[in-house]
């Protein structure tokens, strides 16, 4: 077979397998909810400054820390500002920090993870090594230590949870770079003199594209926890900018005054996070089996 | 059983070479210079060159690598920047506060997925199974600190029933022990605990179908009995794997727990050293939580073998 | 004519399937007296395993439901008989032995325990007599070295060995009544003759009654006095194992026993049923076994064929039974 035709044929297959996986996700309802607040809320924290009741920064020194209200519908802080809008805010900062250390993790653990599967023997067993030690470490002392070194910002907060979700890509990736090396037709087209890129391109990325988004909307979640995590211990986001987990660990000081400061964001955060975990429960169901979440 | 455990020591050793490689690194992703952000902003010229000094920062990496294995082999984890204290006399005085916690989130969140894994997994399609999963699910996407803010607003502020902060050695007042370690243990537990229910509820799932329950059943066993004696010890062996995997997550989560509950652990060490910049401090906690956490993991293979005889050593 | 100890009357079971509710079992009856061994013969999905779940009761439910009928065991319909009494009788009257003895055998308790369990469940006696049991059953099956062989796993035994371990547990208990689900179909050939003679020489020791379920007629021969041929989840011929073998009465049986491969006769081929038993959610009309038989009229296709006594202990489930001449086995 020609290679051309081959190419054909693959693109067909990945033709009706992608109109197999819409179909399949249109019925997974929860999932297709969760997709839709994640756009509502990306929409919302996108068009913030036109969607916001109030300024999130401006302060009214005669209405601080009060209950929700009409004029308030999640209260105000200890300034006077309207947690309502300020928490629309922080949604910026809360999905671009998940989005960025998705990225970083990506970035880290997809390349070692191609090679070790491609080339195997010490290669592999050296990269291997190093992702086990790498997961031998309670993950939130980690993402302490390399903030602690690097300085706390939330740059430096979303490298450390990159660092700590890379091994899972890196695995994946290895995995299926391993299987795909030893089927037949890789081989056959490494023997008709493919090169290296053209069998990651063709081959092998098809085969991880699926198992890979549904990590992806999972580790979101986890990225979104894990930067509230440091965001709420002061390793994070730090003043003026504020995320969810920061606006929470702000609250922590007035619990007894004033609740409602750290019940909005931390429900925010609860349900953006759910909202991950259904995306990817629903991809991988629309996926098939085959593809498995690694918790 | 002796070879087994030292095979799985001797096996460690590549890996804590590792982690010891990554731990001295941190040193050398300090922007800049170390002693210079070790010191801070406001140092004299001296307190920067002490620090230099003392870190041996002039040395080749080398050399400053073979020093600190050698100091950490011998027990020797350095002395604080902060307090000048030596390291490993803080994390001994703190690590109980941590184990405590940790060991009792874990049996919390058993006491949970136990039950919880065992009624969903034997009625799958249940009511009973649709409110523990959704359970599950929600577990797992609640931030624990903001669960221990509820907590503690709720069970310390607006009721007073347990205190919201502080920690008292087991030793000294057990209830005392008991009644300061239930909200944070059940904050960090509560994930495991999310995490446990799936993979029993799966487990049983699939260990209920098998050929030996019906045998079991056959046998006039009750079905209560049946779930719980040949159920539930086949279904914990992979959920023996998971317990390993979470005590490395407890540890960590022990970071923000510690913090909101005001216990004097390993986790608020870590959390005050990053502000204090104790360097030295920071990579003893973290050496002393791998050698923690690669404790439990033999612990957690040592017992593997009890719940599968399949794998028991001969 | 000595009273039936199980007597089954009209059996129904139902499954829910895509297809909505499906008679897997459609009025099954049969008896055995105390001391008979009883073959149930049928190929895999004729509804003879779960025939046999249903005198334990341990139709898997759901999917499963008895829908019909009665399974009297000594006097008493085990049907809609309370869990507690029905546990009491498992195991201590009726015991089983499964096909599957890798499977059947929990893999993480050891074998003495597995046996010893059943005793403390059904006799009033401490861990250590019920231990002294569990020796006393293993050296009955002849597991060597029976004490010793307590603490093993499931594992650490042959298949052979684990069946024979199955076939302690269930006689733990000194059952009146043992089931015997295809017990040797997962067992090398010689292995197979070892646990049939087994078997064997158990009964004529302690006079237990079985049935024996099988999809291999050879093993019925050797083992049984009386046959009950299934197909397509319905009884279609009952005889002693002696006329079924010389003179069968139905087409269905004359196939099984043309499958069978007999000793002495090397280079004859064996004649397969020709086609495959129907689903239970398209059962043909009339006789169910129409379509595969080569001796079906229209007539057969229309009406149902009811199972009618022929002869001593004989019934069967063919219009034309009368007429035809079905060749036995030799």
């Amino acid at each position: 077979m020609s290679e051309a035709a081959a190419g054909l044929e693959q693109l067909g297959a990945s033709e009706s397998a992608r109109r197999r996986f819409l179909r399949r996700f249109r019925k997974q309802r929860p999932a297709l909810y969760a997709l839709g607040f994640l756009v509502l809320l990306a929409l919302g924290a996108l068009f913030a400054p036109w969607v916001a009741p109030y300024d999130p920064l401006t302060q009214n020194l005669d209405r601080v820390l009060e209950s929700p209200s009409w004029d308030h519908w999640f209260g105000t802080d200890e300034l006077g500002r309207d947690v309502a809008s300020r928490t629309l805010f922080a949604a910026r900062i809360s999905l671009m920090a998940a989005f960025q250390a998705v990225l970083i993790a990506l970035v880290i653990g997809v390349p070692p993870g191609l090679l070790a599967g491609l080339a195997g023997g010490w290669v592999d067993n050296l990269i291997m090594r190093f992702t086990d030690a790498l997961m031998a470490f309670p993950p939130l002392i980690l993402a302490v230590a390399i903030v602690a070194a690097l300085g706390p910002s939330l740059t430096n907060a979303m490298i450390a949870v990159g660092i700590l979700l890379s091994p899972t890509f890196l695995r994946l990736m290895r995995g299926t770079a391993m299987a795909v090396a030893h089927e037949t037709y890789v081989e056959a087209a490494r023997s008709i003199g493919c090169s290296q890129g053209w069998i990651i391109v063709r081959h092998i990325l098809p085969n991880v594209i699926s198992p890979l988004f549904v990590q992806i909307s999972v580790f979101a979640g986890v990225a979104m926890l894990a930067e509230a995590g440091l965001s709420f211990l002061g390793l994070g986001a730090q003043p003026p900018d504020s995320s969810w987990g920061a606006m929470v660990g702000r609250g922590f000081r007035y619990i007894s005054l004033s609740p409602s400061l750290i019940v909005f964001p931390g429900l925010a955060i609860a349900v953006t996070v759910l909202a991950f975990y259904v995306l990817g429960d629903g991809l991988r169901d629309a996926l098939g089996r085959e593809v498995r979440r690694e918790d | 059983m002796l070879n087994f455990i030292l095979q799985r020591l001797l096996a460690l050793v590549p890996l804590l070479f590792i982690v010891s490689l990554l731990v001295f690194s941190l040193v050398l992703i300090i922007p800049g210079d170390p002693a210079f952000m070790l010191a801070g902003e406001d140092a004299t010229p001296e307190e920067i060159a002490a620090i230099r000094a003392d870190m041996g920062l002039d040395d080749p990496v080398l050399v400053q690598y073979a020093r600190w294995t050698g100091g950490v082999l011998r027990g020797d984890l350095g002395t604080s920047l902060f307090s000048d204290q030596p390291v490993l006399e803080v994390l001994l005085e703190r690590l109980p506060v941590t184990i405590s916690l940790a060991a009792a989130a874990i049996v919390i969140s058993l006491l949970i997925a136990i039950p919880a894994g065992v009624i969903a997994g034997t009625r799958p399609g249940s009511l009973a199974d649709r409110i523990v999963t959704l359970g599950a699910s929600s577990g797992l996407a609640i931030p624990n600190f903001w669960l221990g803010l509820m907590l503690i607003l709720v069970f310390a502020i607006w009721n007073g029933w347990l205190p919201a902060t502080g920690y008292v050695p087991i030793t000294e007042h057990p209830v005392a022990w008991l009644r300061h370690i239930l909200l944070p243990a059940f904050t960090l537990g509560l994930s495991a605990a999310a995490i446990l229910t799936r993979q029993l509820r799966g487990a049983m799932i699939e260990v209920m179908n098998q050929d030996y329950i019906r045998t079991a059943r056959a046998k006039g066993l009750a079905w209560r009995f049946v779930v719980l004696k040949h159920g539930l010890k086949n279904a914990a062996i992979p959920m023996v794997t998971i317990l390993g995997l979470q005590a490395n997550y407890l540890l960590g989560g022990t970071v923000i727990v510690e913090q909101i509950f005001g216990m004097p652990g390993l986790g608020q060490l870590a959390v005050a050293s990053v502000f204090t910049r104790d360097l030295p401090m920071i990579q003893g906690v973290v050496v002393m939580a791998v050698f923690v956490a690669v404790f439990v993991n033999l612990l957690v293979d040592i017992s593997y073998g009890w719940f599968n005889p399949k794998v028991r050593p001969q | 004519m000595a009273e039936a100890m199980l007597e089954i009357a009209d059996l129904v079971v139902e499954f829910l399937t895509d297809y909505g509710w499906v008679r897997v079992v459609d009025g099954v009856s049969f008896s055995i007296r105390p001391g008979e061994t009883l073959g149930l013969v049928g190929e895999s999905g004729s509804g003879k395993t779960v025939t046999s779940l249903s005198v334990m009761q341990l139709v898997p439910s759901p999917p499963g439901r008895i829908a019909g009928g009665s399974i009297r065991f000594a006097g008493r319909d085990l049907v809609g008989l309370p869990e507690a009494e029905l546990e009491a009788i498992r195991g201590d009257d009726i015991a089983m032995v499964f096909q599957e003895s890798m499977t059947s055998l929990n893999p993480a308790f050891t074998i003495g325990d597995q046996i010893a369990e059943v005793v403390r469940r059904h006799r009033a006696c401490s861990r250590r007599e019920a231990r002294e049991r569990a020796v006393e059953v293993l050296d009955l099956v002849q597991i060597p070295d029976a004490r010793a062989r307590l603490g093993a796993f499931p594992h650490e035994f042959s298949g052979g060995m684990r069946q024979r371990a199955a076939i302690a547990m269930a006689l733990a208990c000194d059952p009146k009544l043992l089931i015997a689900d295809e017990p040797t179909t997962a067992l090398d050939v010689t292995v197979q003759a070892q646990v049939l003679d087994l078997l064997r020489s158990l009964q004529e020791r302690f006079g237990m009654a079985i049935l024996f379920v099988t999809h291999n007629l050879g093993v019925v021969a050797d083992l049984c006095d009386r046959v009950a041929v299934m197909y397509a989840g319905r009884i279609v011929e009952t005889a002693s194992v002696f006329d079924l073998f010389e003179s069968p009465r139905h087409p269905y049986t004359e196939g099984l026993l043309q499958a069978m491969p007999q000793l002495g006769e090397r280079g004859q081929r064996l004649a397969a049923i020709p086609g495959t038993p129907p689903m239970p959610w398209q059962m043909p009309q009339g006789c169910r076994f129409h379509p595969r038989c080569p001796y079906a009229e229209t007539a057969c296709t229309e009406r149902d064929v009811r199972l009618e006594a022929v002869g001593q202990e004989r019934h069967v489930r063919c219009r034309r039974s009368g007429e035809l001449a079905l060749a036995g086995a030799e």
